[in-house]
């Protein structure tokens, strides 16, 4: 006589022991070994922590490393004799004084009006651990974003070959293209600038 | 303690430095207590360590010269040989030698000094090493480094001078008093004494090496915890407004009579807000005022960390008295007051040099010898006597001796002799005018010049240094003594200045460099040549703009305003009255010095930032006075009515911004008729364009026009930086209220409507902006 009962609790753990037992299918490996490979690829590829900005109409990106800190808008006191369409002028941060770089004008990029994504930051940057900081206002700062080093993209020739560009590669961004900066040379520019 | 940030060669000038005051101090109480054995112990420890610090870096002159030393104060030590005057000096003359690797700037220019003055240190170190009394002649070393003092004196006047101090060739040569027996046979008339003051003795506190950059940074921190703890009370002002409209609800519901659970629950619910709201409020006000209390505490500390003794600028002083009275022959006894008295590094560094011309001076020129003194009734030994006392907010530091005092008369013969007075008005000058002749550059009453001074150079370059730092000297004289005191600020980290505001942004000017502050009505100013003055207090003033020095655009509202703020610096005996927007109150400053990445700027002194965290720059009073008359003597300056002359300067160009051609054209004869130079633009868009090309001083825009019309151009403009401040006058059709208040809020500096063409009402505004044409 076939019977019907219904599993006991040792049967149920029987069943479950089988099942964590069984041999693994050489297809579900195959899979498991090419997700593993596939991550460490991608944690082996080379990755780029940048700080993404707006400022005017255009977007732009920095090395996170030379960012000091982002902080609320501080007033700018202009520097007789010396203020300048690169160089704004003087502000307080964090009790130290920081000269102002006028992004806008040194890039001679057009202002943007103030929009509901608007919100304005003072960047302050060092382009290096213990060298003088210096600050810019930011139209919008969405935050850091890592990304791949072979995300940047070269510069079109026009911006390439242009005598005192500041950037140095181009990225796409969830705001679209952004033009990464190269601190170094916007500092020389700067210098020049108020030289 | 982090000494990371200090390379082992600085370390090592560290601890030479301080070895070598110990030596320099204890060698002359050594002399003066006639070798007590007790006084050689921590001497020989000095020169063994300054031994042990040369080794670690390899300094072998170093090495060889401190070992001889050391050896030489074995031997006093064991009473095998006495330290005689001329074993002191060779031991000084080592200490000397040791101390100058402290002001090299490299441990390479360390070796190559040592490596050319080796004969000479070697004769030194053989000297040493030789019995006391052997008639060994150490020739004189190239002193390491040029001392400041000297370099200041030379630039003050062309006139050769050696150091005193440092053995120099011309010290043979000079002619000098021999030392004399009394001189030597009293080693006690060189002992320093030191003065009971008001802080001396109360608090030794150990000194700890700090690297002055950790000290800025400790320093802007502190003052940015102050400003954060401030913010605060924004809070704390919500919390009121919020309590406030709490009490109206409140009242609003029990105004209801509203009966019932839940208008019982209702009441009972904003009674426990209320309640809760009170709370909030009492814990906020609380964490203010403590936070405020100990962000204060820790600023005031962080700025007094500035601070180090008057004792640390007087390390050299014993020495040099000892020195120089020894060379002159005279008998004198040092006195110093005041050691503990706080004073700022920056004013202490500075004080060296000076302190050391006035003792030189004093032991020169006004000390008797001890013969002199006798015959004038006075003690053999005569006292000087350096004092440093805080005096109605200012630091005194004052030279005094009892000797001869000035011979005012031969002063006048002098004066008189060099030509740089008529004698009518020589003889009739009082003291104050008479002794201020000694701080001319060049100018010596001595007879003959020795190397200790009488060239003349010192005294000038002690009167710059009280002057470079906005302090004064004081010259009194009698015969029972002189003394030279400096007025100087207790601090240069702080000041004491007036806030102003000059076109529209802050500044500060400090107070010691003010006459007055005075607010007169525009009326009052009234022209003279063309150029506006007015009268203050019986004296017409010339009126020059601040920000016209400064090279800054004023603002609308203070070039139309009509009460004038007017900041008068002396320039000389005389007064120059600079206009700005408003006097905003005093202020203590905490002085930031400019990144040197910006040079030198013009009439900017130092950069401060204020209890509500914004910055403000310090102006410079003395050069804006200078560019003020520099300005006046080229002609640059021509104001007529108080009002910047900046903008009268040349033609004033105004863009005319309107779509309609007959209008436009209307608009521009009628100002160019009235003297402007005038552009046109054909609608927003052109005139966008327009406004980045060229330089405007005005724009008159339409408000209908196509493509881009009157207020989207003005609220464009008003957004970007450059023409924020451009003044743009809106003409239209329109005429009702609220185009005038569209056209205003885009950022319009005046709205007219086109039938101002007939009333000149059109001229007049752009006058009033910016002015009648030229």
């Amino acid at each position: 006589m076939s019977t019907t009962d219904s599993p006991t609790p040792n049967d149920r753990r029987a069943a479950m022991a089988r099942l964590l037992d069984r041999p693994n299918m050489p297809a579900t490996v195959a899979e498991a070994t090419k997700a593993s490979a596939e991550s460490r690829i991608l944690r082996r590829e080379p990755q780029i922590n940048l700080l993404l900005f707006r400022c005017g109409s255009e977007w732009f990106a920095m090395p996170a490393e030379c960012v000091v800190h982002v902080s609320r808008v501080t007033k700018v006191h202009a520097l007789p004799h010396r203020t300048n369409h690169a160089f704004r002028g003087l502000t307080a941060s964090s009790g130290a004084v920081v000269p102002v770089i006028d992004l806008l004008g040194m890039l001679a990029i057009e202002a943007a009006p103030a929009t509901a994504t608007s919100k304005p930051r003072m960047v302050i940057v060092a382009a290096a651990k213990e060298q003088e900081s210096w600050a810019f206002e930011a139209d919008a700062v969405p935050g850091v974003y890592a990304m791949p080093r072979t995300a940047v993209k070269p510069l079109p020739l026009t911006v390439e070959q242009a005598p005192r560009r500041v950037t140095s590669g181009l990225l796409t961004t969830t705001h679209g293209p952004a033009s990464l900066i190269d601190p170094v040379r916007l500092l020389s520019e700067f210098k020049n600038a108020i030289g | 303690m982090d000494l990371g940030g200090f390379s082992m060669f600085d370390l090592f000038q560290t601890e030479v430095q301080q070895h070598c005051a110990c030596l320099a101090d204890g060698l002359i109480a050594l002399e003066q207590n006639a070798g007590d054995p007790k006084m050689v112990e921590p001497l020989m420890r000095a020169a063994h360590s300054v031994k042990g610090a040369a080794r670690i870096i390899n300094l072998d002159g170093a090495i060889g010269l401190a070992h001889a030393m050391e050896e030489c104060l074995v031997r006093i030590q064991r009473g095998v040989e006495t330290p005689t005057a001329g074993r002191i000096d060779e031991l000084l003359r080592g200490s000397d030698i040791l101390r100058s690797l402290a002001d090299l700037k490299s441990e390479d220019d360390a070796r190559a000094w040592l490596e050319s003055e080796k004969a000479v240190i070697t004769q030194l170190a053989d000297a040493l090493n030789a019995p006391s009394g052997s008639a060994t002649v150490t020739p004189a070393i190239t002193p390491a480094i040029t001392p400041i003092a000297a370099v200041a004196a030379v630039a003050a006047a062309p006139v050769a001078h050696a150091p005193v101090i440092a053995p120099s060739p011309s010290a043979s040569t000079v002619p000098v008093a021999p030392p004399t027996p009394s001189a030597s046979a009293n080693p006690s008339a060189f002992k320093p004494t030191t003065a009971p003051s008001q802080t001396s003795g109360s608090n030794q506190d150990a000194a700890v090496l700090v690297s002055s950059s950790s000290l800025e940074k400790l320093l802007q921190l502190s003052g940015e915890s102050l400003v954060e703890a401030r913010r605060l009370e924004s809070i704390r002002r919500t919390l009121t407004r919020a309590k406030t409209a709490h009490r109206h609800l409140a009242d609003a519901l029990d105004s209801l009579e509203l009966n019932g659970r839940k208008a019982g629950d209702a009441i009972s619910a904003v009674s426990t807000s209320r309640d809760a709201l009170e709370e909030a409020l009492h814990q906020v006000e609380d964490h203010l005022r403590r936070g405020e209390e100990l962000a204060s505490a820790l600023h005031n500390e962080a700025v007094s960390s500035r601070m180090r003794p008057f004792g640390d600028a007087c390390g050299g002083l014993a020495r040099s008295v000892r020195d120089v009275a020894r060379t002159l022959g005279k008998d004198v006894r040092l006195v110093i007051a005041g050691e503990q008295v706080p004073v700022d590094r920056e004013i202490l560094r500075h004080l060296e040099a000076p302190l050391g011309h006035l003792v030189r001076n004093a032991i020169d020129h006004g000390i008797e010898t001890p013969d002199e003194r006798v015959a004038a009734g006075k003690p053999k030994q005569a006292t000087l006597r350096v004092e440093a006392r805080h005096h109605a907010g200012s630091l005194i530091v004052e030279v005094r001796e009892d000797g001869r005092g000035i011979n005012r008369e031969n002063l006048r013969a002098r004066i008189i002799s060099k030509k740089l007075s008529e004698p009518d008005i020589v003889n009739s000058l009082d003291d104050c005018e008479l002794f201020d002749f000694l701080f001319l550059p060049g100018f010596s009453t001595a007879a003959t010049v020795t190397d200790i001074s009488g060239r003349g150079v010192g005294l000038d370059v002690v009167q710059s240094m009280a002057h470079s730092v906005g302090g004064s000297i004081d010259v009194r004289s009698s015969p029972s003594g002189t003394s030279f005191a400096m007025r100087l600020p207790v601090t240069l980290s702080i000041v004491r200045a007036a806030v102003i505001s000059i076109a529209g942004q802050t500044y500060a000017l400090a107070l010691v460099r003010l006459e007055r502050i005075d607010r007169i009505a525009r009326s009052e100013v009234k022209t003279v040549e063309g150029r506006p003055t007015t009268v203050i207090r019986g004296e017409t003033v010339g009126l020059v703009h601040a920000a016209e020095i400064l090279e800054l655009k004023e603002t609308v509202q203070s070039e139309t305003a009509e009460e004038l703020s007017i900041v008068s610096v002396l320039a000389g005996a005389r007064t120059v009255g600079f206009v700005v927007d408003a006097f905003l109150g005093e202020e203590d400053l905490v002085v930031r010095r400019l990144d040197s990445r910006f040079g030198d700027v013009p009439h900017v002194d130092a950069a401060s930032i204020r209890e509500n965290g914004d910055l403000l720059l310090i102006l410079d009073a003395d050069d804006l006075v200078q560019s003020a008359l520099q300005l006046l003597e080229q002609g640059k300056l021509r104001g007529n009515d108080g009002r910047s002359s900046a903008s009268k300067r040349t033609q004033h160009r105004i863009l005319v911004v309107e779509d309609s051609i007959t209008v436009r054209e209307v608009e521009r004869q009628m100002l160019l008729r009235a003297g402007y130079a005038v552009d046109t633009a054909v609608d927003g868009m052109d005139g966008w364009n327009a406004v980045q090309k060229a330089k405007y001083d005005l724009v008159v825009s339409d408000v209908d026009m196509p493509r881009m019309n009157g207020i989207e151009f003005v609220r464009k403009m008003r957004a970007d930086r450059r023409f924020e401040s451009l003044p743009v006058v809106i003409v239209s059709y329109k005429d009702r209220e609220e185009d005038r208040i569209a056209g205003l809020e885009a950022g319009a500096s005046a709205y007219l409507t086109k039938g101002s063409f007939q009333d000149r009402s059109f001229l007049q505004a752009i006058a009033d902006l910016i002015g009648t044409a030229v």
